[in-house]
C-alpha cells in the first residue's frame, strides 16, 4: 500500500514545472489590491467569484498601490487594449487577451441548466476528455 | 470580520472521520450567542459573516431565527454605515425541511455548503447515521429542495485515501447537481500513504478533465482549491485566499461561550491550549499571541520550498491535522498541496493553449473586478519607472 507518510518531515520543493499561462502581470492585467478578488472556501463566507478582501499590507513589495484613478465603471472595466508586458520568461506564454470574450460565459453561479440531475450519476453530461497516461 | 457560532456539538450523522469527536447535545445558550454578536460588532467592522456550524446547526433552527433577528436590531442601532451582513450555513443536508428553507432563502444573504462525497457508492461509505445506513439520497432529495426554492448552494467533498482516485466521478456527480462552487477537500487526518498519493493525483487528473469540460460548455464554476491554486499563480504569490493569522479577521465560539480563533478547532471543546479568552472577558492577548508565534514556526520551515505561496501550510487547523501542533507539519501537506497546485496548472495551461473563451474570460477579464470601495491596481514591472498616472 505504500510507506505512510505522516512521520515524514516536510519536503520542501525546488524543483518544479513552469506553469503554462500567464500571470495578470505578464498579461498586462490589473489587479484589485484593496478589495480583493477571492473566492470562498468551506467554512468561509466568502461567495465564489466575489470579493473578500486583501489588504495592501499583505501584497509583496514589488507590487505598488499606484496613482491610477479608481475604476469608474466598479467592474470588468480593464484595459483590454494594453500591451502585454511579457518578458523573456513569459514569452512563450500566449496572449491571452487576444482572444475575444465569450458572451455566453458566466461569472458567477451556475448557468441554469434546468434542474438539478438527482439521479447522482446517472446520464451526466460530462465526460472525460483526455487519457490520464500522461500523468506527473 | 467572520464569527463562526458552533451552535450544538449535536448531528443526526455519524461520519467515520468527523473530527469533531462526541455528538452530545449542548445547546449554544441565547446569551452566548448574543454576546458572540457583540464581540464580533465591537469593532465596527464594515462587513459582518455570521457562520452556523456545529454538530449539525440546522436542528437548531429557532436559535438560528434568533441569532439573525439579533444581528439585524444591532446593525440597526449601530451608526451609518451599517455592516453588510451575510450569513453561511455548513450543513450535512439531512434536515433540509420547510423552517430550514424559510431560513435560508432570499432576502437573506445565505451562503449554504452542503457536504456530499460524491455519488453513493463514495459517499455512503463514510457519511451514514446512526444505523449506517448512508445518507447520499436524502441530501440530494434536498437539493432538489433547495434549487427549487431558489436558494443557492456550494457542494463540499472530502476527499480520502480509498475515495481520492474516483475524483473524476466525484466532480461528474457534484456538477450534474448544480452548485454553484465545489470544495475538494482533503482528509489530512488519514493514513495517506505513498500510494494513496499517487491515486490522489491521478484522481485530480480526472477532476481537472471535467473542469476543463465545463469551461469549454461555458460552464464556469469554481471547483477548489484548484481555483485558488490558478490564482496563487496568476498573483504571483499575494496572498490568495487570505494567509491564516488565527483569529485576525475571525473567531469561533463554542456553545459555553469559549472563543477559539477557527471553528475546527473546537472538537469536543475540551483542549484548553486552543481557547484565546470567552464572549464575556473577550480576547485573552498572551494567549492569541502565542497560539500565532507556534503557528508561524511554519514559516521557517517553509522557507525554502519554492510552492510556499502557493500552499495551505499557513493554516493553523491544517496544522492540528496533520500533527496535533500548532507550527508543525509533515510530508502529507507537502505531497497534497503539490498535487492540487499540479493538477490546477495542468488544466489552466490546457485551457490558455486551447484559447478557452470561458476560462479567459473568467481568469483574465471579469475575475478582478473591484470589490466596493476598491480601486484597480495595476502591477508594476521592475522594468517601469513609476506607475503610469
Amino acid at each position: 500500500m505504500g510507506k505512510r507518510l505522516a512521520s515524514n518531515a516536510p519536503q520542501p520543493r525546488s524543483l518544479f514545472p513552469r506553469p503554462g499561462y500567464p500571470t495578470l502581470a505578464a498579461a498586462g492585467l490589473y489587479l484589485c489590491l484593496s478589495g480583493g478578488c477571492e473566492v470562498g472556501q468551506a467554512g468561509s463566507s466568502a461567495p465564489p467569484f466575489e470579493d473578500a478582501g486583501t489588504s495592501l499590507a499583505d501584497v509583496q513589495t514589488d507590487v505598488t498601490a499606484s496613482e491610477n484613478p479608481p475604476n469608474p465603471a466598479g467592474d470588468f472595466a480593464l484595459p483590454f487594449d494594453a500591451a502585454p508586458t511579457s518578458d523573456a520568461a513569459d514569452a512563450d506564454i500566449p496572449d491571452v487577451l487576444a482572444i475575444p470574450p465569450s458572451p455566453d460565459a458566466m461569472i458567477e453561479g451556475a448557468p441554469d441548466l434546468g434542474e438539478p440531475n438527482l439521479a447522482g450519476g446517472v446520464a451526466l453530461p460530462y465526460v472525460r476528455t483526455t487519457a490520464n497516461d500522461d500523468l506527473p | 470580520m467572520e464569527l463562526t457560532l458552533f451552535l450544538d456539538h449535536a448531528c443526526n450523522l455519524r461520519c467515520s472521520y468527523c473530527y469533531n469527536g462526541k455528538k452530545f447535545g449542548r445547546l449554544m445558550p441565547a446569551p452566548v450567542m448574543r454576546r458572540s454578536v457583540d464581540l464580533a460588532l465591537a469593532n465596527r467592522p464594515a462587513r459582518l459573516d455570521v457562520s452556523f456550524f456545529g454538530g449539525e446547526p440546522l436542528l437548531q433552527p429557532g436559535l438560528i431565527e434568533e441569532t439573525m433577528a439579533y444581528v439585524d436590531l444591532c446593525v440597526r442601532v449601530l451608526p451609518e454605515p451599517h455592516p453588510r451582513v451575510r450569513y453561511v450555513m455548513n450543513t450535512n443536508g439531512t434536515v433540509l425541511d420547510e423552517r430550514a428553507l424559510a431560513l435560508l432563502s432570499p432576502p437573506r444573504d445565505f451562503t449554504v455548503y452542503v457536504s456530499l462525497d460524491g455519488p453513493a457508492p463514495i459517499h455512503d461509505k463514510h457519511r451514514v447515521d446512526r444505523d449506517g445506513h448512508g445518507s447520499f439520497a436524502g441530501i440530494v432529495a434536498n437539493l432538489g429542495r433547495l434549487h427549487r426554492a431558489g436558494i443557492r448552494y456550494s457542494l463540499v467533498a472530502v476527499v480520502r485515501p480509498d475515495t481520492a482516485r474516483s475524483l473524476g466521478e466525484v466532480v461528474v456527480t457534484l456538477m450534474n447537481l448544480q452548485p454553484i462552487q465545489i470544495t475538494l477537500t482533503p482528509d489530512l487526518r488519514a493514513a495517506w500513504t505513498t500510494a494513496s498519493i499517487g491515486e490522489l493525483r491521478a484522481g485530480l487528473h480526472d477532476a481537472g478533465d471535467v473542469w476543463g469540460e465545463a469551461f469549454r460548455r461555458g460552464h464556469t464554476i469554481a471547483v477548489e482549491p484548484l481555483h485558488a491554486k490558478i490564482l496563487t499563480h496568476l498573483k504571483q504569490g499575494i496572498p490568495c485566499p487570505e494567509r491564516c493569522t488565527l483569529a485576525g479577521h475571525a473567531f469561533a465560539v463554542a456553545p459555553t461561550g469559549r472563543l477559539y480563533p477557527c471553528a475546527q478547532m473546537i472538537g469536543e471543546d475540551c483542549n484548553d491550549a486552543l481557547v484565546v479568552g470567552t464572549v464575556t472577558s473577550g480576547f485573552d492577548q498572551t494567549r492569541l499571541t502565542a497560539l500565532q508565534r507556534s503557528k508561524d514556526q511554519v514559516e521557517e520551515t517553509c522557507a525554502p520550498c519554492a510552492l510556499r505561496d502557493r500552499c495551505q501550510s499557513h493554516c493553523g487547523c491544517r496544522h492540528l491535522a496533520l500533527t496535533g501542533e500548532l507550527g508543525r507539519i509533515n510530508q502529507v501537506m507537502c505531497d497534497v498541496e503539490e498535487s492540487f497546485i499540479l493538477a490546477a496548472d495542468e488544466v489552466a495551461s490546457r485551457m490558455v493553449d486551447e484559447r478557452c473563451p470561458a476560462f479567459l474570460d473568467t481568469y483574465y477579464r471579469k475575475q478582478y473586478r473591484a470589490a466596493d470601495g476598491a480601486t484597480l491596481t495595476r502591477l508594476r514591472r521592475p522594468s517601469e519607472p513609476s506607475v503610469r498616472g
